[in-house]
């Protein structure tokens, strides 16, 4: 099935509802402002392409949040930050001073939480939209090389969201990675169609 | 059991707090865990709002996160680090349990809406143990920067002492040799890698004081420290003058762990003793000669004088007159005399001008060549062709050159075929470097070089000292003070002079440098 400029437009805007309630939840909880924005998304396809992406330096010792979901769509959603850009979110979400020892304790913990709620409101948004009820396991955490990482998922195509975060005038970035099957994905651009076919 | 019973029997047997909270709020299941960390027994929780028992939760930050799973299934994840505890559930200590909470959205038995499922896993242990073990690691950390800090310190003062500029030695307490240095390995012909023990040390050490090994002894296990001057025997047998320190040190309890000795190799020391020895000789020397000379010459001229008169009146008594010409002619000698005296000890009139130093080289030394040629002594002369500019009293250059090569004529005289030669060469860089780590008081190079060597019968090794001394001389017809002079000359003329002998060739070289007029 062919993926369409609009197609990936509508996706740009369903991660960008998805990250927006993210940064609604984020703002709350440590009460301070939090922006959260998805410029733009990019497509991979095809196993070597995936791999090529995913083999770049700054893809190498990231810290990763990821869940599974399943449903009339499924695949892998994951959250990525390069090591630098984690421990300063913490630090700014904690209020710890980064360098300090404590920042290792709170890291893990942290980074959980703020990519289960960036994780689950992309997710979740777009499943909604697409009213499709989705399953989703329990959030992952991991640091390590995100070729390892999702490697060893039989992904063919790959959607990858540049996410810019802004807490307190610190800007970081990182990265929202969506993996589809093929088949999976065929299921993503009909529901896009029936989206875009109820906004005409 | 109904099906909604064995759901709940299988949340009483977690080892994690459970509760299960309708899409009302109202919660429907609290496990027994949770019965027991909270005291909350479950029929006073059971079937009343959450909102009864845990308001906070009801805050936007926490509703709109329950909302959320109720609504898309995607499970919410409150972590320990963030929120230490989602509701308090108290330690038998005191304090709360610090967990982890997650929520899912679940379907169970008879709910046909979807249910939130609590689970709080406590990490209070580990958490505790985390922080405490994030500590032992910072402590840990702490030390072994410090221990690579003291390390790194250590192999910098250990390479320090290697590459000393003194030779060092480190005993033990035992008097064991536990490290020596590359220096005094080196200057006492030892293997730093393998140093000897301290006996061999110590039997390679000798004075002419017998007592001292006695004394030094004595004063280290005092606790002194020892301080004296030996000879130093290395392996090949050759022996050099050295100051030997040896310090007994303590360690931090007072108590002496090590000894450390210091030896410093004298030889320059004592040359350079010696040399000053020598100055002060020749000063000494230079002050009774200059003063006897001048009073001597002042005499003389008195003599020359009434000589002449005298010659003048007895005209016509050709004996007396003899005699008196024979007197006049001891008296000029005695004049030249007086001349190299004056010379030596530098009160000799200086009159400087710049010249042409191988031009007038090379006229002297067509003269000598003349005047030596029925003498059978080969005279030659090799002047390396550039400018020679000097500043200095051609008059007493003159009459250097007339000493040097009247002196090679004597040493050659006995020969067969005597040779002399007579150089003259600008020195290089690298010779002038090491003349004047020799000579300090030789001015900034260029040096011109004159050489004036001979095949003659040569100096015996212990005279080679002693041929600038003024009276010094071999031969009992020659007055000792032909050198002497030529020594006052070079310093006149700010140069120094060396003689050299080599006992496995012919004759002796002197040579001259003195600093060239730029």
């Amino acid at each position: 099935m062919q993926v369409k400029d609009e197609h990936i437009d509508t996706l740009t805007e369903l991660l960008n509802i998805g990250v927006g309630m993210a940064a609604e939840t984020l703002s709350e909880m440590v009460d301070s402002r939090v922006r959260l924005s998805v410029p733009s998304i990019k497509m991979v396809k095809g196993k070597e392409d995936i791999d090529a992406v995913l083999n770049r330096d700054e893809l190498l010792g990231i810290t990763s949040v990821g869940l599974q979901f399943s449903g009339a769509f499924s695949g892998s959603a994951s959250l990525v930050f390069p090591p630098k850009a984690a421990s300063s979110l913490v630090a700014t979400l904690t209020g710890e001073e980064v360098g300090s020892p404590n920042i290792d304790d709170l890291r893990s913990g942290t980074l959980m939480e703020v990519g289960n709620i960036v994780v689950n409101a992309v997710i979740g948004s777009m499943g909604n939209m697409l009213q499709e009820q989705l399953q989703f396991s329990v959030p992952q955490y991991v640091e390590g090389d995100l070729v390892d990482l999702v490697g060893k998922q039989q992904a063919d195509i790959m959607l990858w969201a540049a996410t810019r975060f802004e807490v307190e005038s610190l800007e970081i970035e990182g990265s929202v990675m969506i993996f589809f099957e093929f088949t999976s994905f065929d299921a993503l651009v009909i529901e896009l169609e029936k989206l875009n076919d109820r906004a005409c | 059991m109904p099906l909604d019973e064995g759901y709940y029997t299988l949340l009483d047997h977690l080892f994690a707090g459970a509760m299960l909270v309708d899409s009302s709020y109202k919660i429907q299941h609290w496990n027994r865990q949770l019965v027991q960390w909270s005291g909350l027994a479950s029929e006073d929780v059971i079937n009343t709002p959450l909102k009864a028992h845990f308001p906070h939760l009801m805050q936007a930050k926490y509703k709109s996160r329950f909302d959320q799973v109720l609504a898309h299934g995607t499970p919410a994840v409150f972590s320990a680090q963030i929120h230490k505890y989602l509701i308090p559930l108290q330690l038998s200590k005191g304090g709360h349990r610090i967990h982890q909470s997650s929520v899912t959205q679940v379907f169970i038995g008879s709910h046909k809406e979807p249910l939130l499922l609590f689970l709080f896993q406590d990490q209070t242990d580990s958490f505790y143990r985390s922080r405490e073990l994030r500590k032992l690691n910072a402590q840990l950390e702490a030390e072994l920067e410090h221990s690579t800090h003291v390390d790194l310190r250590n192999q910098a003062l250990l390479e320090a002492i290697r590459q000393a500029g003194e030779a060092i030695v480190i005993l033990g307490k035992e008097g064991e040799v536990e490290y020596c240095n590359r220096l005094f390995a080196e200057s006492n012909g030892y293997d730093e890698g393998a140093p000897p023990d301290r006996e061999v040390i110590f039997s390679n050490f000798s004075s002419d004081d017998e007592q001292w090994p006695t004394v030094m002894w004595e004063s280290v296990d005092a606790g002194e420290c020892w301080q004296g001057r030996i000879h130093a025997r290395r392996e090949d047998s050759s022996v050099f003058p050295a100051a030997i320190t040896l310090a007994p040190v303590t360690d931090v309890d007072g108590e002496q762990a090590r000894l450390i000795m210091i030896q410093e190799d004298l030889t320059e020391q004592v040359k350079i003793e010696e040399k000053l020895l020598q100055v002060r000789k020749n000063d000494a020397l230079s002050t009774l000669v200059g003063g006897i000379a001048h009073d001597f010459n002042n005499i003389l001229s008195g003599m020359i004088g009434n000589l002449y008169l005298a010659k003048r009146d007895v005209s016509a008594l050709p004996k007396v007159k003899e005699r008196l010409e024979r007197v006049e002619s001891l008296a000029s000698k005695s004049a030249e005399m007086i001349k190299q005296m004056l010379s030596f000890s530098r009160l000799a009139r200086v009159e400087k001008s710049e010249f042409p130093l191988d031009s007038f080289l090379k006229e002297f030394m067509k003269k000598m060549i003349g005047e030596l040629s029925n003498q059978g002594v080969t005279l030659s002369y090799l002047i390396e062709p550039r400018e020679y500019l000097l500043h200095g009293d051609m008059s007493q250059i003159q009459q250097m050159m007339e000493h040097l090569i009247n002196n090679a004529v004597d040493a050659v005289s006995q020969r067969m075929c005597g040779e002399i030669k007579v150089s003259l060469s600008i020195e290089g860089a690298d010779v002038a470097e090491k003349l004047q780590k020799k000579h300090r008081e030789l001015a900034e190079p260029p040096f011109i070089h004159i050489s004036v060597a001979d095949n003659g019968c040569g100096i015996a090794p212990e005279d080679l000292e002693k041929v600038f001394d003024p009276f010094f001389s071999t031969k009992l017809s020659h007055s000792g003070m032909g050198l002497a002079a030529v020594s006052g000359c070079v310093s006149s003329h700010h140069g120094v002079i060396e003689v050299s002998c080599d006992p496995n060739e012919e004759g002796s070289c002197f040579d001259i440098w003195l600093p060239y007029k730029q």
